[in-house]
């Protein structure tokens, strides 16, 4: 017996949103390689992008993104899309212009597996990036740091590998672009720096696309975002070594970012870590509606988990690791799960424990996690309120949170739906 | 207070000449500052805190100030004046750890924005609320046989075992659970409505509750604001400091009536202050030293020295003239009677500053 469908699970646990409730028996007859070459193989998508009514604001925007990524066609370009939103990061606290973010949002659709200098060079005269960082007020004669600062330091290069010569420099050689008051970016030649500049070792004239190349072109910047996506996907930084291959595979690409993460998921290691990456507030909230029988039609869950789309909370973005498992988000998940159980399906299986993990996905759960739901059940009258439990149990367990347990070499124990009733233990 | 508070703004050098020099579009009005001496007085819109009394950290910051809000949150949550030593708890949860108790369910509390890092400790247990009526989920009272049945079957999920591949996930569920207990008994408590509407005034509010529910929490970390006031300072500096002022009256009538006032020590941090000069667009780019004040059972007065406005720095920022592990170690010891050296690295000598 293999162990593919937790394989299965967990390679559409990294690169989408799901897995959703029967998703995995749908490959039956492939294994977790062949998943993985069709994901990596599947094209970037053409998404038409919502109309936004002059009183529609970022909620609507945060309800239809999660409706695409709630569809079967969701993806790995989906899942770079989320990614590229934590990193370079935009708020609408302080963008404030729903117009603003949906610009951004289309720009980082487009460049999402594409060309990371394209994507450097647009993000940098983008409107909602001007504004949240700033650019947007910065003058040649009073430049404003904020966007040359963070563009090297959190976005591109990583601390202690530029100078605060380098930040007033890129300053300059950036103003000028700004927003006028129909929300178009403009340059305007009279705001713009009027003299040469030396950033990171290039003297000139410097605009905004030289900013870019330049930020592209030092030997920091590939192992730098090389080791973000690395994070992401697997969960740890890489070691030197590895960050140095992927840095390598990276530039001699020629900074695309396809091959940067078919390197990344294709390699071995990635396979392997297994319980080093929770799901974040998103991956968490968008299978489990469909499990629960919920609908989302508002973001406060997310808000209150941790994540709200388009509000980053710093230039930072969400960090990945192990803050989402700790007491304050399994709290809240706790509390959906009560709050969404009156819209649970009512679903009728001999084995109601096996059928919950089933629909959540989970292959092999830990002892701990069956007993502790066969247990729980016990106490509850009423098929409706038995399938509420379960799935509520089974949605906040730690294999769903992170993977499933690591299963014993020699012991199967695939079960599927069926009439036969389960053997006692 | 996030982002990088304006010390020149929020304690404010009105009687020295070079200040108008360096602020001219972010200038505080003199004649409406609150004098604390003839030199420096408080923003205008801090009237309650200055009327309830405060105590002033002039010029708190590092010798070797970086310009990250990264870095120098590092420091600060973690109490590392100089980015060397890079501790994997925080300062904050250092403090749990020496004046609480491991078997509380909680003994450090951050509210608001999820885990503090200035909070992690290593034997006492911090935790992050987001939300009082979330919390009380797995505190069902026994009626409810649904929920009763989900928290025994959640709590037996949660435990540990011996090989423990899900042991942070398994802790993150336990705490949850032992805070739920905590929320219960705090929202029994019952509150009072005096608060204004802000985001820090109701998180205080929470807080009052917790503290009045007195389970063994020590340390209650939030945050409020954004301070990177890189544009705008003139509009929103104001509002922050509005809010702060109105918030913080507002919990500590809350504290006295629950007779708890002359235990709870309000202290505020920042990453850095702002430059020195403003930019010109009505707007202040990161700094270096900045102020911090202490609100409650404190003798009021100005302490550390304010930092020179003539000699800056090679960023043109303000020297420090009180290291933030020196301000730290003040709390340690004038507070919590606890040794700097215990809670922080070198053995920093506290400020002569009187808190009850």
């Amino acid at each position: 017996m293999s162990d593919s469908r937790a394989d299965i699970a967990h390679v559409l646990r990294r690169t989408t949103f799901g897995p959703f409730p029967g998703q995995v028996d749908t490959f039956a007859d492939r294994d977790a390689e062949a998943v993985l070459d069709d994901l990596l193989a599947a094209p970037s998508p053409e998404t038409e992008l919502p109309e936004l009514g002059t009183d529609d604001d970022d909620t609507l925007l945060a309800l239809w993104w999660l409706e695409r990524m709630a569809a079967p066609e969701a993806g790995l370009h989906e899942k770079l899309t989320l990614f590229w939103h934590g990193h370079f990061t935009s708020s609408m606290d302080k963008v404030d212009t729903p117009k603003l973010m949906l610009d951004q949002h289309r720009l980082l659709r487009d460049h999402a597996l594409g060309n990371f200098r394209d994507l450097v060079r647009a993000i940098t005269i983008d409107g909602a990036m001007l504004r949240w960082l700033d650019g947007a007020d910065s003058t040649g004669d009073a430049p404003n740091e904020n966007y040359a600062r963070e563009l090297m330091e959190v976005f591109t290069l990583g601390h202690g590998t530029f100078s605060e010569a380098d930040v007033r420099a890129g300053a300059r050689a950036l103003a000028g672009w700004t927003i006028d008051d129909r929300s178009r970016v403009t340059f305007d030649p009279a705001r713009a720096f009027n003299g040469t500049v030396t950033f990171l070792g290039r003297t000139g004239r410097l605009d905004a696309d030289d900013v870019a190349d330049a930020v592209c072109d030092q030997p920091a910047c590939a192992p730098f975002v090389a080791g973000r996506l690395h994070r992401f996907f697997v969960g740890t930084d890489p070691d030197d070594r590895r960050r140095a291959e992927l840095a390598e595979v990276f530039t001699a690409s020629g900074l695309e970012i396809r091959p940067l993460v078919d390197a990344i998921l294709r390699d071995p290691s990635f396979m392997a870590a297994r319980h080093t990456r929770p799901r974040y507030p998103v991956e968490w909230v968008v299978p489990v509606t469909p499990v629960l029988g919920a609908t989302l039609d508002d973001t406060w869950p997310l808000e209150l988990l941790g994540q709200r789309l388009f509000h980053p909370p710093n230039v930072a973005g969400w960090p990945a690791g192990p803050r989402w498992l700790s007491g304050g988000p399994t709290m809240v998940k706790a509390a959906l799960c009560t709050w969404w159980w009156d819209d649970t399906e009512v679903v009728d299986h001999a084995d109601p424990v096996a059928a919950a993990l089933e629909r959540a996905s989970i292959y092999d759960a830990s002892e701990t996690t069956r007993a502790a739901m066969a247990d729980a059940v016990r106490h509850v009258e009423g098929r409706r309120e038995q399938a509420s439990l379960l799935l509520a149990l089974a949605v906040c367990a730690p294999e769903f949170q992170l993977d499933p347990a690591r299963r014993q070499l020699g012991r199967c124990r695939r079960r599927r739906l069926s009439d036969r009733p389960p053997r006692r233990q | 207070m996030p982002g990088g508070n304006d010390g020149l703004s929020m304690v404010v050098p009105f009687g020295d000449t070079a200040y108008p020099r360096l602020r001219s579009a972010t200038l505080v009005d003199p004649s409406k500052v609150l004098a604390l001496d003839d030199r420096v007085g408080l923003h205008p819109n801090l009237r309650r805190i200055h009327e309830r009394g405060v105590a002033v950290v002039q010029g708190v910051g590092t010798p070797n100030p970086d310009l990250s809000h990264f870095a120098m949150l590092d420091r600060w949550w973690t109490g590392d004046t100089t980015g060397d030593a890079v501790p994997g708890t925080g300062f904050l949860g250092r403090l749990c750890d020496a004046v609480g108790s491991p078997d509380a369910a909680c003994v450090g509390l951050s509210i608001g924005a999820g885990p503090s890092r200035a909070l992690i400790a290593a034997r006492t247990t911090t935790l992050a609320l987001p939300d009082l009526d979330a919390a009380q989920v797995l505190a069902p009272s026994e009626d409810d046989t649904q929920l009763s049945a989900f928290r025994s079957g959640f709590a037996a999920m949660m435990e540990p075992t011996a090989d423990d591949e899900f042991a942070a996930a398994r802790r993150g569920g336990r705490d949850a659970l032992s805070f739920a207990a905590l929320a219960r008994s705090a929202a029994e408590t019952g509150a009072d409505d005096s608060y204004p509407g802000f985001d820090l005034a109701s998180r205080l509010q929470l807080a009052a509750r917790v503290l009045a529910a007195d389970v063994g929490v020590r340390v209650v970390h939030t945050a409020f604001g954004d301070f990177d006031t890189h544009d705008g300072h003139v509009d929103r500096y104001p509002t922050l400091m509005d809010e702060l002022d109105q918030s913080i009256d507002a919990f500590v009538s809350d504290l006295e009536g629950a007779g708890l006032a002359d235990r709870v020590l309000i202290m505020t941090i920042s990453e850095f202050g702002r430059r020195a000069r403003d930019n010109g667009s009505a707007g202040l780019d990161h700094g270096a030293a900045s102020a911090a004040v202490l609100v409650g059972p404190v003798r009021s007065g100005l302490y550390g020295e304010y930092p020179s406005l003539t000699k800056l720095d090679d960023d043109d920022n303000l020297r420090a003239t009180v290291r933030l592990d020196e301000y730290y170690a003040t709390i340690a010891e004038r507070w919590f009677d606890v040794p700097a050296s215990d809670v922080l690295a070198g053995a920093p000598r506290p400020l002569d500053v009187a808190l009850a």
